[in-house]
């Protein structure tokens, strides 16, 4: 609890100025629906799994507001939930959450995690910021106390997952800084 | 409304229809159009909003999934190009609005604060569509639409008033095209109906409606030409068989009218009217009745009244028509009811004019009651009337005379002169006695020279002056004969009509007897019957005489009288005496001649009789010898009849011979009648009697005063002067100076004269004055029985 406090201490410091009325709550309720609704505008190549897993790496910021997903579907599997401390741990996710409160990614390191076969087909959504111009899939930005999409296309595309372009219009498209 | 139309020209009503069912065919258009218009633009615009919407509500599944207002706003700006709509919502998951995109004329929103109860719906011109938003079967949202609808209408009723302006000017332009054709459709019914307006008005069935085209108007102007021709063809022989019934009805040779029940002409055939002297329209109007003889029209009435009460029966009767100029017909009519289809009663008045044949029975009737010579009633007839009034007299007590009239002298003229001076001398006395008697008395000839007259309401008194006067005018009347003239007498019988009378025949009888009576007593003398009158009663009729004659013949019941002639200057001679003969009847009674001789002559027993008196007259004097010797002469008469008897001559001398009779003492008169009308008889009978010594005498000398001529053919010795002038000879001149001449020519010519009816001593002493030979009659002696000669 006292870690969870520590975390909204830390995001009203944060978002103070901007988003004085957010709640840490309704960030990650917005965030956990954000998470659900990809499913619907993304879609993934076959994988040889019987759920839909989403996978969380690291702490878990949404606490019990994730289990709310475990049970809908996406794709017509029912969604999983797999909760990670590693990365290497990670295996036959469609959706991995990275954390935002862990120190930051390695960004050198992480196109080469990315494309470790545990990797393969997942989207990569995390709150880090500049998570996708640093090699994530997608990443949510706070504007105007609103969680906004930034959004890595080429990433994506490597990872052979397709993105309907109605997504595309409400998020912001950025390109990795490696990658030019 | 629909009375205006039905009197509306047939082109007015095919243009009516026309216009009319443009005007409804537009207006039929117009409405169609509108409502498919109203519903094309609801459905469309419609389609087009909710399309609109499920694109919008595509496109905004993103925005709504990542509450992105920005993006969602700039989807919703999309609309703003479509003028139509006014605004457009779109909320989000929470049914809260989400974003709204505000029309351009209006500053605040018109989308409602959430989403519930929005659906797609109509509110008069405007549009609300709503579209739910669906992500992955999970609605997540809605989009609502409201647009307005009164641009898009508006448009399309424009466009919708070109097309109906364009369907107008089609139409007028159509009409204007067929209002022409308008002309040949109605044109040929048009001169149909004048044309047959034309027969009707002017009956003239030779008119022909013109076939104009072969279509069904041209079959009916072709059925109405047939028509037309049969009607004129059925019309003609109607008129044809009607002109011929008029010309029969009118023709028919009896008069035919048709009369209401009060007698009112109502028509009458042209004959009919020709026959009243009118015109058929003068007659129509007027009464039957005052063409009807008086006195007829009630038995008219009466029949009339009949038909009536009988409407099968025919009644006939003959009535007197009145003509126009006063001419009365005889018509015999049949009437009997008419009733009509409508029940009217009339009367059918049918009338043959039987005039001619009225006429020939009339004559006829008159003929048979007429003497045809004289135009008297004849005996028949008389006796109808004497009927009559013998039955009417029972029951009152008027007084009527019977008058039996009987001429004296007729027999002369008619012997002497021939039968038409006879007939003319009846025709005249005929006349003379009518304008001698009163107008209402009747006078009748009832045979022969016997006249009747019945003089009604008369008593004695009257009846014998009347007769008086009768006898002296036929006394006076002169008739005259080619160069000769005659007078005549008459004897006249009277019988009184009464309660107490006998029947008509006894009455007849009475006064034939009274006349006999008359005659009897000297001629020209009138004598009234009386019941107590014995003479009289015991005079029958001349045919009761002819029998009695024949009896008296053979039974010997005639017996001779003798009446004395004496010489007027009172010289002695022998007897002379002129046998007369009487009848004696069963009861002794002793009948002069004059009652039964006209009968033997009339019968043919003249000639018996007079060779009875011959006979018994030469037996008498046979049988006195010592009379015989003293007899001077005794004169004989015979009948005319007698003198033309072949036998007579031989009679006599047979008898002569038989009783040694001296011829010298027997004189026969005959009368100067017979002897003129048996002239060459009578010449050779004197001639051949005179030869043996008999001598001749010529009685009644004068009557027929057609004597002198023939005296100096009849060689007779005396002339016997007719008594009718002697009688008188005292007072009368004429009759003086008669006697007077016959006497002196009798004398020249050598002959001996005889007055007849001496019935006084003045007549004697006159007589002897005029130097007449010999007298006779009751002045000097009356006849008496031969033996008391």
């Amino acid at each position: 609890m006292s870690f969870f406090r520590v975390i909204l201490v830390l995001i009203c410091f944060v978002l103070a100025p901007t988003v004085a009325k957010a709640e840490p709550s309704l960030e990650n309720k917005v965030k956990v629906a954000y998470l659900y609704n990809f499913t619907k505008f993304i879609s993934w190549p076959e994988k040889n799994t019987e759920t839909f897993n989403i996978c969380i790496l690291g702490n878990n910021p949404f606490g019990d507001l994730l289990t709310l997903l475990e049970t809908k579907k996406a794709g017509g599997k029912p969604i999983k939930l797999y909760y990670y401390q590693r990365i290497s741990e990670v295996q036959q996710c469609h959706i991995l959450y990275l954390p935002d409160s862990t120190r930051p990614v390695d960004l050198a390191a992480l196109p080469e995690v990315l494309v470790v076969s545990s990797l393969k087909n997942t989207l990569t959504v995390s709150s880090q910021p500049s998570f996708a111009e640093q090699g994530g899939m997608i990443g949510f930005v706070l504007k105007e106390g609103r969680v906004k999409l930034q959004i890595n296309l080429l990433v994506l595309q490597q990872q052979g997952l397709s993105i309907s372009a109605k997504l595309l219009e409400v998020a912001e498209v950025v390109k990795g800084v490696n990658h030019e | 409304m629909n009375s205006f139309f039905s009197r509306l020209s047939i082109k007015a009503k095919l243009l009516a229809i026309l216009v009319f069912s443009n005007i409804l065919s537009l207006s039929l258009a117009m409405v169609l159009l509108i409502i498919l218009t109203v519903f094309q633009v609801k459905n469309s615009s419609k389609e087009d909003m909710l399309a609109m919407a499920t694109l919008l509500a595509n496109r905004s599944t993103a925005a709504l999934s990542f509450d992105d207002k920005e993006v969602a706003q700039e989807n919703l700006q999309a609309l703003n190009d479509l003028a139509i709509v006014k605004a457009a919502c779109l909320y989000g998951n929470d049914g809260q609005l989400f974003t709204s995109l505000k029309a351009a004329k209006t500053n605040h929103s018109l989308c409602p604060k959430d989403i519930q109860g929005l659906a797609t719906a109509f509110k008069q011109l405007e549009l609300q569509v709503f579209k739910p938003v669906v992500l992955d079967d999970e609605v997540i949202g809605g989009i609502y639409i409201i647009a307005d609808l009164t641009e898009p209408f508006w448009q399309q009723l424009q466009y919708d008033g070109i097309i109906l302006l364009i369907l107008l000017i089609a139409s007028v332009l159509t009409f204007l095209l067929i209002a022409p054709l308008l002309t040949r459709v109605s044109r040929p019914i048009i001169t149909l109906a004048n044309t047959a307006h034309k027969i009707s008005s002017e009956r003239d069935y030779s008119h022909r409606a013109s076939k104009q085209n072969d279509d069904e108007l041209g079959k009916l102007v072709d059925a109405f030409n047939n028509m037309i021709s049969t009607v004129e063809q059925q019309n003609r022989a109607l008129v044809n068989v009607k002109n011929n019934y008029i010309a029969l009805y009118d023709n028919n040779p009896t008069m035919v009218f048709h009369l209401d029940l009060n007698g009112i002409i109502l028509s009458v055939n042209r004959f009919g009217a020709r026959q009243l002297e009118l015109k058929v329209d003068q007659l129509q109007g007027c009464s039957i009745f005052d063409f009807i003889h008086p006195s007829d029209v009630s038995t008219c009435k009466a029949m009339f009244e009949l038909c009536q009460l009988n409407p099968h029966k025919v009644y006939k009767e003959e009535i007197r028509k009145i003509c126009l100029d006063g001419r009365v017909i005889w018509a015999r009519e049949s009437a009997r009811l008419l009733i009509d289809n409508t029940g009217a009663r009339n009367l059918l008045l049918v009338c043959e004019d039987v005039t001619e044949a009225k006429q020939l029975s009339e004559k006829v009737a008159y003929q048979a009651s007429h003497d045809a010579l004289t135009g008297l009633v004849n005996r028949a007839e008389f006796d109808i009337y004497l009927k009559n009034l013998v039955e009417d007299v029972q029951q009152s007590s008027a007084e009527h005379a019977l008058c039996y009239l009987d001429l004296d002298q007729f027999k002369i003229v008619n012997d002497t002169c021939g039968h038409l001076a006879g007939d003319e001398l009846l025709r005249q006395i005929g006349d003379v006695l009518k304008s001698n008697i009163r107008q209402h008395d009747l006078l009748a000839r009832l045979g022969g020279d016997e006249f009747g007259v019945l003089m009604y309401d008369c008593s004695m008194q009257q009846a014998l002056r009347v007769c008086d006067k009768l006898r002296s005018v036929i006394r006076d009347f002169l008739f005259c004969w080619e160069d000769r003239s005659f007078n005549v007498g008459v004897s006249i019988g009277i019988s009184m009509i009464n309660k107490t009378s006998g029947n008509a025949v006894e009455l007849l009888k009475e006064a034939d007897a009274a006349c006999y009576a008359a005659k009897e007593k000297g001629r020209n003398r009138v004598h009234v019957f009386t019941p107590d009158d014995e003479e009289l009663a015991s005079r029958q009729g001349e045919m009761q005489w002819v029998e009695r004659i024949q009896r008296g013949l053979d039974e010997n019941r005639f017996c001779l009288y003798g009446q004395l002639i004496v010489p007027v200057d009172g010289r002695q001679e022998g007897k002379h005496f002129e046998t007369l003969v009487r009848y004696q009847d069963e009861k002794g009674n002793i009948i002069p001649p004059g009652a039964f001789l006209p009968a033997a002559e009339r019968y043919n027993m003249a000639a018996a009789m007079d060779q009875w008196v011959i006979s018994n007259l030469f037996v008498w004097l046979a049988e006195h010898p010592a009379f015989l010797n003293d007899l001077s002469v005794c004169s004989v008469n015979l009948s005319g009849l007698s003198l033309s008897d072949d036998n007579m001559l031989a009679f006599i001398d047979q008898q002569f011979s038989e009783w040694g009779i001296p011829t010298q003492k027997i004189c026969f008169e005959i009368t100067e009648t017979a002897a003129i009308s048996h002239l060459g008889n009578a010449r050779h009978f004197i001639d051949s009697l005179r030869g043996k010594g008999c001598w001749f005498s010529l009685d009644d000398f004068g009557s027929g005063l057609s004597s002198f001529a023939y005296l100096k053919n009849l060689p007779v010795d005396y002339l016997k002067i007719d008594g009718l002038f002697v009688k008188d000879i005292l007072h009368d001149e004429v009759d003086l100076a008669m006697v007077e001449s016959i006497n002196s020519i009798g004398h020249v010519m050598g002959k001996k004269t005889i007055a007849e009816f001496v019935e006084n001593d003045e007549i004697m002493a006159r007589l002897r004055q005029l130097g007449v030979d010999y007298a006779q009659g009751y002045g000097i002696a009356k006849p008496v029985p031969l033996d008391e000669l």
